[in-house]
C-alpha cells in the first residue's frame, strides 16, 4: 500500500479509530492489532512475501531468547551466525542472486570462457533491506549484551512489522523502538497534531517535489544519448530533488503516522543539501542507515581507533557496503566508492567532524564561504547521483562524457518550457522553506512558534492546495526497490 | 481526543464543502475548450448534447479524424456526416464513443470505419486521457467501462476533484476558459480537423529508433469489432471499411504490415463488408500530401476526401 494512495487514505483512519477506540485499554491487543494491520498493509502489495517477514521475525525472536539464556561463547557465536546467515541469506538470495551469477559469468567471459548461468526471475520483496537490518540489529545488540530480548512475540512482531516504517524505514533500533511497545500509549494531542503536520510536509515533498522531478529525471536518464550536456545537468539536478523529496518525504510520512499512534521514530533526514562538506552530508542523509553501518560495521572493524590506513580501509568498506545495500548493480558500488573518495581527504585532514552544527544556526544570513561550501558539496553529490541513477556504468560514463562535451551550454527541449520552469520555481520555494525550517526536525515544524492559528491554518491550506494543483503523476517510492 | 477530532473536522470542512462545486466549475469550464486535447471536447459535447443528426458516421483514430472531411462527403453525396475519429486510441475507445453516440443521438444509416495498423493493437496507456476528466464523475457508463480508463482509480469516478489532483495544466486551462481568455477558432468542424503542418520526420524517426515495429493484435479487440459489425447489421446500419493512404516510406518499418492489412481484407470478406483500400493510391507516393508518414495534411485530406466521396457515390 502506498502512502500516497486512496487505499491508504481509507486504511489510516480505520486503523486510527480501531486502535484508539477499540483496543485502547489493552496494550497486548493494541500490539496484536498493529501486527495484523501491518501485515495487511504489506500484503496489499504481495501477500506471498509476508511469510518472509514472519520467518525473519520468528528466527530473531527465538535467537534472541536463546542468546540471552546462554553464557557459552561458542554457542552464542553460533546463534549470532544463524541470525546473520538467515537474514543476510534471504537478502542475498532475493536481492543479489542474479547479480552474483551474472557477475560471475561476466568475469569468465573477460578471460574468454563462456559459462552457462541460470539466472532466476526473482521478485525483490519490498522493504526486505529495511526490516532485515532492523531485526539483525536486535540480535547483534543482544549478542553484545546491550539489550535484553523480549519474550513477548506479539510485541516483537509489531516492532519488526510496524507498518509506517516497514517498507522504507527509518531503520529503527530495538533499544529505542522496542520499549515503546511495552509502554501504555496515551493519545497525545500535541504529538498527533505534530504528526499530521509532518505527514503534510512529507506529502508535499513526495507529490509536489519528487513526483514532478521524477517525470523529467526519468525522461532525461532514459534518453540521455539524444540530449545535450546542459539538459543532462538539469536531469541530474531534478533527480537530486526527486530522490530527496521521495525518500525524506516517505520518512516524514512514516514518522508523522507513527506519532498519531503514540510512537517516536528516529529522524532520518536533517536537511542534507545544506551540508558544508560530505561528512556532514552523511550525518544528515538517511541517518538511520548511516548510523547502522557505523555501529555494526565501521566500529567493529576498528573505526577510527587504529591507524589512518585502517581507518581509510574502514571508510571505504562502509561506503561500498552502503552502496551495495541500495541495489545489486555495480553503479551503486561506484556511487559508494565515490562518496568514500570524497570523504577520505576530510579524514586525512582531520576535518570530518568540523561541521557538526547547523549551518548559520544562530545567524540570519549565511556567509559566502559557507554558501560556497554548500554549493560545492551539493555539486559533489550531484556527480555521484549520476552513478546512482544510471542503468549501468556505461550509461553513467556516457552521461558524464556528454555533460563534459561542447553541448554543456546547450539545452534540448524536454517539455513545455513553462512546465519545466514551474517545477524549478517549486524547487526554489521548497529550498527556501527548508532553509527557514532547517533548525527543526522537519521544515514546517517552525510554524509552531507562531501563536496565530489563522496564520498556521492558512499555511496548511496553502500546502494542501499546492499538493492538489502541482502534485505530479503518482510514482512509486524509489526506496521501495531497495 | 475530542479536541483533535474537532480540529480535524474544522480543518477539513471547507475542503469537503468545496469539493463538488470546484469540480463542477473546473469540469464545466474545461468542456468549453474548443482546442484542448485536439478538440476532443467538441465531439464529446456534441454527443452528450444529443445534437448529432448525421446520415454517415466516420469512426477510427487520428487517421479518420484528420483524413475524412464530412463537409466534402455532404457536398458530394448529399448526406450529412460527422467524424468521430478519436486521436491515438484503438478500437476499444472507438467502440465506447460509438456506444455513447448511439445512446444520446439519432443513429446513422452508414458507418465508415477508417482502419489503420493500430486499430486492433494492444494499448498500454490512455492517450489524451484528459478528455475523460469533465465527464466521468458519477457517470455509470464511464465507471462500467473503467477497464478502458486504466489510468484512473475507482475512486476517481466517485470522489469530486480527486481525478484533477496534479492535473496542473487542466486546472490552468479551466481558469483561462473561465475568464474567457481562450479565443481560438474550434479545432474541429463536425469532428474533422484538416491539419496544416509542415512535413516532419518525427514519426519516421521514432519508428526507426524503435527498430522494426511488430504490431501485436489483441484478439479481444477483434472480437469486439465483430460484435460491433453484428450489432450494426441488426440495426440495419451499413458498415463500410476504408484504409486511407499512408506515405510510402513509412510502410517498411512495420514488420507485419501486410498481415494487418490482410486482416482488414479478411474481416471484410467474412462479414460481407465493402473495403476500400487506398494504400496503393497515388496520394501515398507524394510527400506533399503528408505531414508525417501516416497522416495526410490539409491538402492531402481534401484530395483524399474528394476521391473517397466519389468512390462512395458509386457504392450508394
Amino acid at each position: 500500500m502506498l502512502f500516497n494512495s486512496f487505499d491508504f487514505a481509507i486504511f489510516l483512519p480505520c486503523f486510527f479509530l480501531i486502535y484508539w477506540f477499540v483496543f485502547y485499554k489493552n496494550l497486548k491487543w493494541q500490539n496484536a492489532f498493529i501486527v495484523i494491520s501491518s501485515y495487511l498493509f504489506y500484503g496489499w502489495w504481495d501477500y506471498r512475501f509476508l511469510s518472509l517477514i514472519a520467518f525473519s521475525t520468528l528466527v530473531d525472536y527465538l535467537d534472541g531468547i536463546n542468546l540471552n539464556k546462554s553464557d557459552n561463547k561458542i554457542r552464542r557465536k553460533i546463534l549470532l551466525i544463524v541470525s546473520l546467515v538467515v537474514n543476510l541469506g534471504l537478502l542475498g538470495f532475493f536481492k543479489y542472486y542474479n547479480f552474483f551469477v551474472d557477475s560471475f559469468a561476466d568475469t569468465f567471459r573477460v578471460f574468454g570462457r563462456e559459462i552457462g548461468t541460470s539466472s532466476l526471475y526473482v521478485i525483490l520483496p519490498v522493504g526486505i533491506s529495511f526490516y532485515t537490518f532492523q531485526t539483525l540489529s536486535y540480535t547483534i545488540d543482544i549478542y553484545r549484551k546491550k539489550i535484553s530480548p523480549t519474550k513477548d512475540l506479539i510485541s516483537f512482531a509489531a516492532f519488526v512489522s510496524f507498518f509506517p516504517q516497514l517498507v522504507a524505514g527509518p531503520i529503527e533500533r530495538a533499544s529505542n523502538f522496542l520499549p515503546q511497545f511495552f509502554t501504555k500509549r496515551k493519545f497525545d494531542y500535541n504529538l498527533a497534531v505534530d504528526g499530521l503536520k509532518q505527514m503534510l510536509w512529507g506529502f508535499f515533498k513526495k507529490m509536489v517535489i519528487a513526483d514532478r522531478c521524477a517525470e523529467y529525471a526519468n525522461f532525461v536518464f532514459n534518453n540521455s544519448e539524444s540530449l545535450s550536456g546542459g539538459t543532462l545537468i538539469l536531469g541530474v539536478f531534478f533527480f537530486a530533488f526527486q530522490i530527496y523529496g521521495d525518500f525524506s518525504g516517505y520518512s516524514d510520512i512514516a514518522i508523522g503516522t507513527a506519532k498519531l499512534f503514540g510512537f517516536n521514530l528516529k529522524q532520518n533526514f536533517a536537511f542534507p543539501y545544506f551540508s558544508r562538506d560530505i561528512a556532514e552530508f552523511w550525518r544528515r542523509w538517511h541517518i538511520s542507515l548511516t548510523s547502522w553501518f557505523r555501529d555494526y560495521v565501521y566500529i567493529p572493524l576498528g573505526g577510527s581507533r587504529k591507524s589512518k590506513i585502517v581507518n581509510i580501509r574502514n571508510v571505504i568498506i562502509v561506503f561500498v557496503l552502503s552502496g551495495f545495500w541500495h541495489g545489486a548493480n555495480w553503479t551503486f558500488v561506484i556511487w559508494g566508492l565515490l562518496n568514500a573518495v570524497y570523504f577520505i581527504p576530510l579524514l586525512l585532514l582531520n576535518k570530518n567532524r568540523k561541521n557538526i552544527d547547523i549551518v548559520a544556526e544562530h545567524k540570519k544570513g549565511i556567509s559566502l564561504k559557507e554558501l560556497g561550501m554548500m554549493i560545492f558539496t551539493f555539486l559533489l553529490t550531484l556527480f555521484a547521483w549520476i552513478f546512482f541513477r544510471a542503468e549501468s556504468i556505461n550509461h553513467a560514463v556516457q552521461y558524464i562524457s556528454t555533460i563534459f562535451s561542447e553541448t554543456v551550454f546547450v539545452y534540448t527541449k524536454i517539455d513545455n518550457p513553462f512546465k519545466v520552469i514551474t517545477t524549478i520555481v517549486l524547487i526554489i520555494i521548497f529550498i527556501y522553506i527548508e532553509w527557514i525550517g532547517r533548525r527543526n526536525k522537519y521544515a514546517i515544524e517552525c510554524l509552531s512558534i507562531y501563536k496565530s492559528r489563522f496564520l498556521k491554518w492558512m499555511v496548511f491550506y496553502l500546502i494542501v492546495i499546492m499538493i492538489f494543483v502541482f502534485g505530479g503523476m503518482q510514482q512509486n517510492f524509489i526506496y521501495f526497490q531497495f | 481526543m475530542r479536541e483533535f477530532f474537532k480540529k480535524i473536522l474544522l480543518f477539513l470542512l471547507p475542503i469537503l464543502i468545496l469539493l463538488y462545486p470546484l469540480d463542477y466549475l473546473i469540469s464545466n469550464s474545461l468542456k468549453k475548450s474548443v482546442v484542448h486535447v485536439d478538440g476532443e471536447y467538441l465531439v464529446w459535447n456534441d454527443i452528450y448534447a444529443g445534437k448529432i443528426n448525421a446520415d454517415i458516421a466516420i469512426y477510427g483514430s487520428s487517421r479518420a479524424w484528420t483524413h475524412i472531411d464530412p463537409e466534402i462527403l455532404k457536398d458530394s453525396l448529399g448526406l450529412s456526416a460527422y467524424n468521430f475519429g478519436i486521436d491515438g486510441l484503438n478500437f476499444s475507445l472507438q467502440y465506447f464513443r460509438h456506444k455513447e453516440y448511439f445512446k444520446y443521438n439519432k443513429r446513422p444509416e452508414i458507418i465508415i470505419v477508417s482502419g489503420d495498423i493500430f486499430t486492433f493493437e494492444e494499448e498500454e496507456g490512455f492517450y489524451n486521457h484528459e478528455q475523460a476528466l469533465p465527464y466521468m464523475l458519477f457517470n455509470k457508463d464511464y465507471f462500467e467501462s473503467r477497464e478502458l480508463f486504466k489510468i484512473f482509480e475507482k475512486a476517481d469516478f466517485f470522489i469530486p476533484l480527486k481525478r484533477y489532483l496534479g492535473q496542473t495544466w487542466e486546472m490552468a486551462r479551466a481558469a483561462i476558459l473561465a475568464i474567457g481568455l481562450e479565443n481560438e477558432p474550434p479545432a474541429r468542424i463536425k469532428g474533422f480537423m484538416g491539419i496544416e503542418r509542415e512535413w516532419s520526420q518525427d514519426l519516421l524517426q521514432a519508428i526507426k529508433t524503435k527498430g522494426n515495429l511488430k504490431i501485436k493484435i489483441d484478439y479481444k479487440l477483434l472480437c469486439l469489432f465483430m460484435k460491433f459489425v453484428k450489432e450494426c447489421k441488426e440495426n440495419n446500419i451499413k458498415v463500410i471499411l476504408v484504409y486511407s493512404p499512408e506515405y510510402i516510406e513509412g510502410r517498411t518499418f512495420i514488420v507485419n504490415r501486410e498481415d494487418v492489412l490482410g486482416l482488414w481484407y479478411r474481416i471484410a470478406a467474412s462479414r460481407g463488408l465493402t473495403f476500400l483500400d487506398y494504400t496503393e493510391d497515388s496520394i501515398g507516393k507524394n510527400r506533399d500530401y503528408f505531414y508525417n508518414s501516416t497522416h495526410l495534411n490539409k491538402q492531402g485530406s481534401k484530395l483524399f476526401s474528394q476521391k473517397f466521396a466519389g468512390d462512395l457515390k458509386k457504392l450508394l
